[in-house]
């Protein structure tokens, strides 16, 4: 994928919040969705890369992240462009993982849903704790089962960027002064060579 | 639900690979079995390595309407674990 088009599209963002050729040193790039049209072989390519790139260990829990963070961007997003970034650095056993779309952000699909809110970063911590726009039973697991999986499985970082809301576990959540518009949701964990069922967070 | 020789049986790894991942896949699938309403199905997990949450939810949703009697076979245990998961979810949860 063109890096240049990512950086023309989400540049400002990652600019703001995760070094971007830092990521792409270790990792790839893979559009999701790209004006407006899904591209299709892009989450089987993002499996292909996990199954070469990344310890066996470590296969279920990713396959559950990025199937459920990229089904929020079909689901919810209603967006232009969506990425995905895959990294992995095997000398420090760092791995990030980078879901974004420029689609209408948490806040902006509440507020479509006449969901209210106090501002928002509410939202966004609202969506985390299983607030969704879909009525069906069962709906609004995906970002609050990530959130834990990653936090109590993989004692690792998550971050959620939507509109003005920044949501962080590692560090201070907070409000931007400039709204981003779409949603970004960062993963950052270190590989600690041991298994993970990922069954016992998910409950 | 038992299983006659004279049922149709859809090997699923023909229709999504090895890995189930959205919602999507998983409404246009069943809306391609629209013939087979009021009738039964065998579908073959073989060579599922995984699926999602979220297609869970989808199949198990769109399982109950769909008017078929579906019948699946050849889970691995990871998929069946996440179908488990997925249906304890659906019941513990409150419509809004």
């Amino acid at each position: 994928m063109e890096r240049n088009e990512l950086k023309k599209i989400f540049g400002a963002i990652f600019e703001e919040f995760i070094e971007l050729n830092r990521l792409l040193k270790f990792g790839q790039s893979l559009f999701l969705y790209r004006k407006n049209e899904e591209v299709k072989e892009g989450v089987e390519k993002a499996f292909k890369i996990i199954k070469q790139e990344f310890p066996l260990r470590l296969h279920n829990v990713l396959f559950y992240l990025i199937g459920e963070l990229t089904d929020n961007i079909s689901q919810h997003s209603h967006c232009l462009s969506g990425v995905l970034v895959l990294s992995f650095d095997k000398k420090s056993g760092v791995g990030e993982i980078v879901v974004v779309d420029d689609g209408v952000s948490i806040p902006g699909a509440f507020e479509k849903r006449k969901i209210g809110f106090k501002d928002d970063l509410d939202s966004v911590e609202m969506a985390i704790s299983g607030k969704s726009t879909k009525k069906e039973k069962g709906r609004g697991f995906g970002l609050s089962s990530s959130r834990r999986l990653v936090e109590e499985g993989l004692k690792g970082d998550f971050m959620v960027v939507s509109g003005k809301g920044v949501y962080r576990i590692k560090g201070k959540s907070s409000l931007l002064s400039k709204p981003f518009c779409g949603t970004l949701v960062y993963v950052r964990f270190e590989d600690s060579a041991k298994g993970l069922n990922i069954y016992e967070y998910l409950e | 639900m038992n299983i006659s020789n004279n049922m149709k049986v859809i090997e699923l790894r023909k229709n999504f690979g090895s890995l189930i991942i959205t919602r999507k896949a998983i409404i246009d699938f069943f809306d391609s079995l629209a013939e087979f309403s009021d009738g039964s199905l065998i579908l073959d997990f073989e060579g599922i390595e995984f699926i999602s949450r979220s297609a869970v939810h989808e199949y198990l949703r769109r399982k109950t309407i769909c008017g078929i009697k579906v019948k699946e076979i050849n889970l691995t245990q990871n998929v069946k674990s996440m179908f488990l998961l997925v249906a304890r979810q659906m019941q513990n949860a409150v419509s809004v």
